[in-house]
């Protein structure tokens, strides 16, 4: 009977964590598989790993990778063994966004309110770069109840108002 | 909603993530302190504006960032085809055929 009571989908901000915006070459690849220890997908939306660490493919050169904050000094000392013939970037981008877990039945419909990516038809797992309400964001999709999100801080408060918003439609 | 196929993330994807810019093809001029002023304006300002099957230059901004070229019918607002950066333009359907 309290089933209408509980909200079907909560938002929940995640805890601070490593961000490595990257680019680079095929030949760098292998590299940062060893470097980093997950596969890097090479077909655009593809993400390789678990939800708290994670390797996700955002264009034909372009890759995110995500772990636990404890992970800092020792990725930051891995990155600084890279060889010389390394052809890319490794760019600490960790602060600069916030995450938030989107949990529940109407988790892609919360979404939609503001993405117009069909989100149901999205693969799962897979991962996109995409837009929610003019806002550049990162979205990983692990199960079709389970969405990341990732966006810049500056912009945190205008998408939590409008998720807030949606989540009262939702009701 | 138009949706959009990125020949870079090989999806159909909401035009919201994508931006238009302008037409496709254009050549920037070698040298352009040899241009007169009048060459050196028309390659700047100086654009095709079809009506009908233009090729175009989009990006998908809000997704693999990548920019691509497009075939537009600029009556229809049909994107007939679209190619990746350096791909030879597909030629404008003849007039009774062509459905994308
Ligand atoms: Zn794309």
């Amino acid at each position: 009977m309290p089933d209408a009571m509980r909200p079907a989908t909560t938002v929940t901000p995640l805890p601070p964590c490593i961000r490595y915006s990257i680019r680079t070459l095929p030949s760098g690849l292998a590299l940062l598989e060893d470097l980093f220890g997950e596969s890097f997908p090479t077909q655009v939306g593809q993400v390789s790993g678990m939800p708290d660490r994670f390797v996700s493919c955002l264009g034909p050169d372009e890759w995110s990778f995500v772990a636990p904050g404890p992970e800092k000094s020792r990725l930051a000392s891995a990155c600084a063994e890279l060889p010389e013939h390394f052809e890319g970037s490794i760019t600490d981008i960790s602060a600069r966004e916030v995450g938030y877990l989107i949990e529940g039945a109407e988790a892609a419909t919360l979404l939609n309110s503001g993405c117009p990516r069909n989100l149901r038809g999205m693969p799962t797992p897979s991962a996109a770069r995409t837009v929610f309400d003019g806002v550049a964001i990162g979205l990983v999709k692990w199960q079709d109840d389970a969405f990341r999100l990732d966006v810049w801080r500056s912009f945190v408060p205008h998408i939590r108002a409008c998720l807030d918003l949606a989540l009262n439609d939702l009701v | 909603m138009i949706q959009i196929h990125c020949p870079y993330c090989c999806e159909l994807l909401p035009e919201q993530e994508f931006a238009y810019a302008g037409e496709a093809h254009i050549v920037r001029p070698e040298d352009p302190g040899a241009l007169s002023d009048e060459a050196w304006r028309d390659y700047l300002f100086l654009r095709t504006n079809a009506r009908g099957p233009y090729h175009e230059r989009w990006r998908h901004v809000h997704g693999c960032s990548r920019f691509f070229n497009a075939l537009r019918d600029t009556v229809s607002d049909r994107i007939l085809v679209t190619y990746r950066m350096g791909e030879a333009p597909p030629a404008p359907p003849s007039e009774e055929g062509g459905d994308a």
